[in-house]
């Protein structure tokens, strides 16, 4: 009894898509299912029967496992590379729940923990993966894709732990990252699509699939770099994968195993992280929040405007000469003390005076460094500003006390002038440090910001007030305007 | 049914012993023959088989010849002049082994032997 070419053709098409690629393995279990298969067919049984018998009994998806076996056996590279990989795969991962604990909870050894992972899932783990990847997938015409994923991941990784650890160039190397991951996902799969392992499924599903991923790999970029049509990749990637993908592929292996295989579950375990990881990057805090700080701002800026343009207008007299020197000189420290924080915190000197949406999403984004006069808290939000002790902030505190002082002795007897001042420098603090923290202790950037052109306004208004004289002062206005 | 467990480490021996007496032999041929022998009690898996035959060809204990038989490719596996030496000692080892075993297992010793 022996098989017709047609049987031939299907049990070797079979075989061919489980993709054994060591050696004249290949060879050996084609002919071994064969064999079997005329020997049942010899007592009797169809070649249908006998075909389904044998798959039975040692499963053609069991062929891949006789392939690592005999790698394993064979290969000490490839054994110790496993062994290696369970090993330091549950080390790292150990290493880095650990290393993010300790973020969370300031301890310590956060970094260090975390920048010892990263190494060891960096130059051990995903190494290793790729080779045993590499091993029991690709023939060797292949390897460019495995390096190319190598790379990918490298800068990817470090991308990631540099901009946990708020280094330099996380921009450029999670870009690079990205792109890379990519063009590895593009290349892989029309390899992939091309191999015989393909048949397994339906073409279009599989290309689906890709231009699914590298639709939203690519809108998670556009995103994260706030470029144009993030949220149109995004979207079209993600209908893609998770509405036609996901779930023909589901209801396809389903179809064809009656079983969950292990290989299922992983690849969803798999989507499902790709995705959080995807989303936890993307999350940034919602624009529309930022917006009222930037109207806040804008109106502040105005109203600044129009009181200079004011002051401009009127006649200095003689005893208001020293109010408005000390004033524009707290005016132009406050500017001072905004623009290092804008630097500080990345963004553009442009951005200091008419802060804008796109300048506020530049500085939520930049990098923080350290001045030795502001800090910028990294614990939870790069946003958010110190002022240390002993410096500017308390030096504000008490120029802007003096300025008062100065205000109020040049109003003379006075009465409706001098309580406008009292109101309008009122703190709701007694103490200096309760003013600051309060002002800029774990504070937004914008907050503080705000708070900043506020005083300035303040200044520009009590000059006003001071050198008034003969017209109308605002205290006088906003009397006239109560009493009403 | 022989286990598994018991079977593993003399798989190696049973492969070359039959290499040894039949010159060369396919995959297939070498499950069906072990079957045919101890009637059905012990029978070789694909995992069993040939990651043993790949290791063998690797250590340069066996040659193979492709020859295609009824549309396709069937390697045949012969041992080298090494793989002669080879099988030799294994042989050896064991039968010394199973003589081990057999001692520890006399009822003399007051152990019930296994039927």
């Amino acid at each position: 009894m022996q098989l017709s070419l047609d049987q031939l053709r299907l049990v070797e098409h079979d075989v061919q898509i489980e993709g054994i690629t060591y050696s004249h393995l290949e060879y050996d279990l084609l002919d071994h299912v064969c064999c079997d298969i005329e020997d049942r067919m010899r007592t009797g049984f169809s070649f249908d029967d006998a075909y389904q018998a044998v798959k039975q009994e040692v499963e053609i998806q069991g062929l891949r496992r006789v392939q690592e076996e005999t790698l394993l056996l064979i290969n000490k590279n490839y054994r110790m590379m496993k062994k290696s990989m369970k090993t330091l795969g549950t080390i790292a991962l150990a290493g880095i729940s650990v290393a993010a604990l300790a973020k969370i909870m300031h301890w310590p050894f956060a970094s260090f923990t975390l920048l010892l992972s990263t190494f060891m899932v960096s130059t051990i783990f995903f190494p290793s993966v790729l080779y045993v990847w590499y091993k029991e997938m690709f023939q060797k015409k292949n390897g460019f894709v495995v390096i190319l994923a190598f790379f990918a991941g490298f800068t990817f990784m470090y991308g990631t732990l540099f901009r946990v650890m708020h280094w330099p160039f996380s921009s450029i190397l999670l870009i690079l990252g990205e792109l890379l991951t990519i063009l590895t996902i593009i290349i892989g799969g029309i390899t992939y699509l091309l191999s015989k392992q393909s048949e397994k499924y339906p073409k279009g599903l599989l290309i689906t699939g890709i231009i699914g991923i590298v639709g939203f790999s690519l809108g998670t970029l556009f995103k994260l770099q706030h470029w144009p049509f993030a949220s149109i990749l995004l979207l079209i990637g993600a209908i893609l994968l998770f509405c036609i993908f996901l779930p023909v592929y589901a209801y396809h292996s389903y179809k064809k195993e009656k079983a969950i295989k292990n290989s299922f579950i992983f690849s969803i375990y798999a989507f499902t992280f790709i995705i959080t990881f995807t989303f936890l990057l993307t999350i940034k805090s919602p624009v529309t929040i930022f917006e009222g700080f930037i109207y806040r701002n804008i109106a502040l800026n105005n109203s600044i405007a129009i009181v200079e343009e004011n002051l401009n207008e009127i006649n200095e007299s003689n005893n208001s000469v020293g109010v408005i020197q000390v004033g524009n000189k707290l005016y132009n420290s406050i500017t001072k003390i905004k623009e290092e924080l804008i630097i500080v915190a990345g963004g553009t000197e442009t951005a200091i005076n008419q802060l804008k949406l796109k300048d506020v999403n530049q500085l939520n984004f930049k990098n923080i460094n350290f001045h030795k006069d502001f800090t910028i808290n990294e614990s939870n939000n790069n946003l958010i500003t110190v002022i240390e002790d002993n410096d500017r902030a308390s030096i504000l505190y008490h120029d802007i006390q003096e300025y008062k002082s100065l205000l109020i002795k040049s109003f003379d007897k006075n009465s409706i002038s001098t309580d406008f001042v009292n109101e309008v420098f009122r703190f709701k603090q007694d103490n200096a440090q309760d003013w600051i923290n309060e002002n800029f202790y774990n504070v937004l950037l914008i907050a503080s910001l705000n708070n900043l052109t506020q005083l300035q306004l303040d200044i520009r208004l009590t000059q006003h007030e001071a050198i008034a004289g003969n017209s109308n002062t605002i205290a006088e206005i906003i009397e006239e305007n109560t009493q009403k | 049914m022989v286990s598994r467990e018991l079977l593993k480490g003399s798989l190696k021996s049973i492969v070359l012993k039959l290499l040894a007496e039949h010159g060369r032999m396919y995959g297939y041929e070498i499950t069906q023959m072990v079957a045919n022998l101890t009637k059905g009690q012990i029978t070789l898996t694909y995992g069993a088989l040939y990651p043993v035959l790949h290791k063998l060809e690797k250590e340069g204990a066996l040659i193979t010849e492709s020859e295609v038989v009824n549309n396709r490719n069937r390697i045949y596996y012969k041992l080298t002049k090494k793989g002669t030496d080879t099988a030799r000692e294994k042989i050896k080892e064991l039968e010394d082994f199973i003589k081990t075993i057999g001692i520890l297992l006399k009822p003399d010793l007051g152990i019930e032997p296994c039927s």
